[in-house]
């Protein structure tokens, strides 16, 4: 009897386990806010909705753990397809999909739809080019792959190298995420929190690697997806009375399209796209004539403060100039950083902004499509070589349950994604009903909660002290977080919601520290140092490894280097430009060798880097590198840089595999066996299934 | 030396097919990522489920037809393995 149990619970087991977990959670959820009413105050909800989420990975990654190495990587390999789809969904279900989606639509439009198209169609190149070869070739790393195909550690390094740096973009950014979430629902400080969300990753990953990633994934999945669909269904109830917003805000759309054509030319959105013209042409002056013009800028405010304290002006007005003065930058190689930066975003706000449903209408219709383009490619080359994701195909069964689980995880992804657009349009009904024209004294209450930790700030440029259009600026992350809030839910919604984004940031933050450290400890140190290690002495320097990359990331993240999307896209750019040709070529073109490939991951990754780091950056002060900002080429932005890297990538790959000798027999036998997922060794005519293969 | 044996056209068939197949949905997934795009002001003028159809196909349309195209692909490969005997079991 036993075994029959067990035996019903090895099948249906996944399934109980994900539906028991949803009423879990759903009951929770009902009992909080049956609390709120009676009074259980909001922080208390923020932290019980934290530790909860802590408190599964944890128990997951007790109930899972395991010291052996094939289940620590790759999970034993015996992971059913929607299972595996549902749990690799989630791991691909980052921050930026949960937080930063929904705001990039809001932000921008049209535009930002290049970023559903990018994460979703990547899959299309994940499902054909990658995952089923991958899946045959069947061990635990990519760098192990292109060591496979190309031989030589030389390919390994540099694989190991460009899965490091990738991941280790992409992890800063889900980590910002969680000190976002956790600095605003419990108030902690964004430092702490950082580094107590990662405590709970670590619990997880530490324990159970690929297999307790896999259930802990799973049930973060419902989170995700009950705290992503209440909100924006109870919402669009509210306003119109159909609770199915995914594909029924089309009326919705309409009304806010007519409402952004009268707000953006109401005259005084024009007076104030006016002033910050005016207000970019003096700084791009001031640029000009550094360093002489800091200097110049500081006695002009301290003539100014001398000449309020002499005729009678306010204290309040007197300190603002005062604090201004006083953050004016201290060298000029410092005000050109910061110059250029507030230049770019005072020529942001000085343009015309544009209605949702206008595509490519910025200032030059050709350079907002070709920078539009440009981020669908990087986006979905991105996508299809991003190692964490890769990695998770080696997991699965066989080759066929990889193609399916493919399908299910795009199914699952989608679910979320179908949302996105319905949130941005919600939102931004609702912000420009209830902010714009409003006295600044007088806005909603979520307002002021968001500008106390510095992601919506108002800058009332014409000092008529009502708030415009053009005077407001929403940190792009915020929205998604900020809805309850903004339509006026309970707090629990917002707990929930937090609790949602929060699963989303941990649990790609957990893929990709398992793939840095898989590469750390499985390429680095045991492939090509220490091959003679024991594999429970791989795994404890794999469980060291990732302890040191988890507090390097927290580090990186308290510095908030960029908004998430951007440190996302760079990820992205930087993945495909050093991984996809290797590996699309490894497959299917049999030429490419070693040489080619090496050369082909060094070129489109130095292209990469160089391209981001010239035009996103001004100076560099860890490396002491100033004044290095460069105009783009063709006017592309540094997010879609990899529209120069993978090109540059793929050519130096061919190129340099032809003036090279072609490679040797192993490696078209290699190829030989990626092709078909079961060898025939049969010799005679027909391929009959031969009953022991 | 080439080798000529019949398993090893079976084989040379059966990438060939799928190399088919691949390319075949490589191309729609291009129409639909940067063709639709591309084309979107003009799209723009039908209109679909109440959606100007170039931002229908960004926002929604084309997510749908690339679950579609990966399912299509699974399924017949899956069952290209099959004919041909590739198939693990």
């Amino acid at each position: 009897m036993p075994n029959r149990l067990r035996l019903l619970l090895g099948a249906y087991g996944p399934a109980l386990f994900v539906i028991l977990f949803g009423v879990g959670f759903t009951l929770i959820v009902l009992v909080l806010a049956w609390l709120e009413q009676r009074g259980l105050s909001q922080r208390w909800i923020g932290y019980t909705f934290l530790f909860l989420t802590l408190l599964v990975f944890s128990l997951v990654g007790l109930f899972t753990r395991t010291s052996d190495v094939a289940e620590y990587f790759v999970a034993g390999r015996r992971v059913p397809a929607v299972y595996s789809g549902m749990s690799s969904g989630t791991d691909w279900l980052s921050a930026a999909s949960f937080i930063g989606l929904a705001g990039a639509l809001y932000q921008s439009g049209y535009q930002g739809l290049a970023f559903v198209i990018g994460w979703t169609g990547g899959y299309v190149l994940l499902a054909l080019l990658m995952a089923p070869y991958l899946r045959k070739f069947g061990q635990y790393t990519l760098p192990d792959f292109l060591a496979a195909r190309y031989g030589g550690q030389g390919i390994r390094l540099i694989g190991a190298l460009a899965v490091i740096l990738a991941s280790l973009i992409y992890v800063v950014a889900q980590v910002y995420g969680v000190g976002l979430i956790t600095s605003r629902f419990i108030t902690l400080q964004f430092e702490i929190g950082v580094y107590l969300g990662l405590a709970g990753v670590l619990v997880c990953t530490f324990l159970g690697g690929m297999r307790a990633l896999l259930h802990a994934q799973a049930a973060q999945y419902v989170i995700l997806l009950i705290a992503y669909i209440t909100p924006i269904t109870i919402l669009s109830f509210d306003r119109t009375g159909i609770p199915a917003p995914p594909v029924l805000y089309a009326k919705a759309m309409h009304q806010l399209v007519d409402l952004e054509n009268e707000v953006f030319n109401r005259p005084e959105e024009v007076a104030v796209r006016a002033l910050y013209a005016e207000r970019a042409d003096r700084l791009a002056s001031q640029i000009e004539k550094l360093p002489g013009s800091l200097a110049e800028e500081r006695t002009r405010l301290s003539d100014q403060i001398e000449r309020m304290k002499s005729t009678d002006a306010s204290v309040r007005e007197i300190v603002q100039v005062e604090r201004e003065r006083r953050s004016l930058p201290a060298t000029p190689q410092l005000a050109h950083a910061k110059w250029r930066d507030d230049l770019k975003e005072a020529r942001h706000r000085s343009e015309p902004p544009v209605t949702d449903l206008e595509s490519f209408a910025l200032p030059e219709e050709g350079n907002s499509r070709a920078n539009f383009l440009a981020l669908i490619f990087c986006l979905t080359i991105g996508t299809a070589s991003l190692p964490h994701l890769l990695m998770r195909y080696y997991s699965i069964a066989s080759v066929s349950q990889a193609r399916r689980s493919v399908f299910w995880s795009l199914f699952f992804v989608a679910l979320v994604y179908l949302l996105a657009p319905a949130y941005a349009v919600f939102v931004k009904l609702e912000v420009l009903q209830h902010t714009i024209g409003v006295p600044v004294e007088s806005l909603p209450a979520w307002v002021n909660a968001w500008t106390k930790i510095g992601l919506v700030s108002i800058d009332d440029i014409n000092h008529d002290h009502l708030l415009q259009w053009a005077e407001l600026t929403i940190n792009p992350d915020v929205i998604v977080l900020a809805t309850p809030e903004i339509a006026g839910l309970p707090y629990v919604i917002s707990g929930m919601v937090a609790a949602g984004g929060l699963a989303a940031a941990l649990s790609t933050a957990e893929g990709l520290l398992l793939s840095i450290t898989s590469a750390l400890s499985h390429d680095i140190y045991f492939k090509m140092l220490r091959p003679d290690a024991s594999s429970s002495w791989r795994l404890i320097v794999s469980k060291s490894v990732m302890v040191g990359v988890a507090i390097l990331a927290a580090s990186i993240a308290v510095q908030r280097p960029a908004s998430i999307v951007d440190m996302v896209a760079w990820a992205f750019s930087v993945a495909g430009s050093a991984l996809f040709p290797a590996l699309v070529l490894g497959v299917f073109w049999p030429r490419a060798n070693c040489a080619g490939a090496l050369a082909g991951m060094i070129a489109g990754l130095a292209v990469t880097i160089f391209y981001i780091a010239r035009v996103e950056f001004d100076s560099i002060p860890l490396m002491g590198w100033y004044g290095i900002g460069m105009n783009p080429w063709f006017g592309i932005d540094a997010a879609a840089a990899g529209i120069y890297g993978v090109p540059v990538g793929l050519v130096t790959n061919i190129v340099v595999s032809l003036l090279t000798k072609p490679p040797g027999p192993e490696s078209q036998q290699f190829i030989e066996r990626l092709r078909y997922p079961r060898i025939l060794y049969n010799r005679d005519a027909s391929p009959v299934r031969s009953p022991d293969a | 030396m080439p080798d000529l044996s019949p398993l090893r056209l079976q084989q040379k068939r059966y990438w060939q097919k799928t190399l088919w197949l691949t390319g075949t949905l490589l191309v729609i997934w291009f129409l639909v990522t940067f063709a639709a795009p591309f084309f979107s002001v003009s799209l723009n003028e039908w209109t679909f489920l109440g959606l100007p159809l170039g931002y229908f196909i960004a926002a929604q349309g084309s997510l749908i037809i690339y679950i579609v195209l990966i399912g299509l692909y699974a399924y017949l490969m899956n069952r290209l393995d099959r004919q041909f005997g590739v198939d693990e079991q």
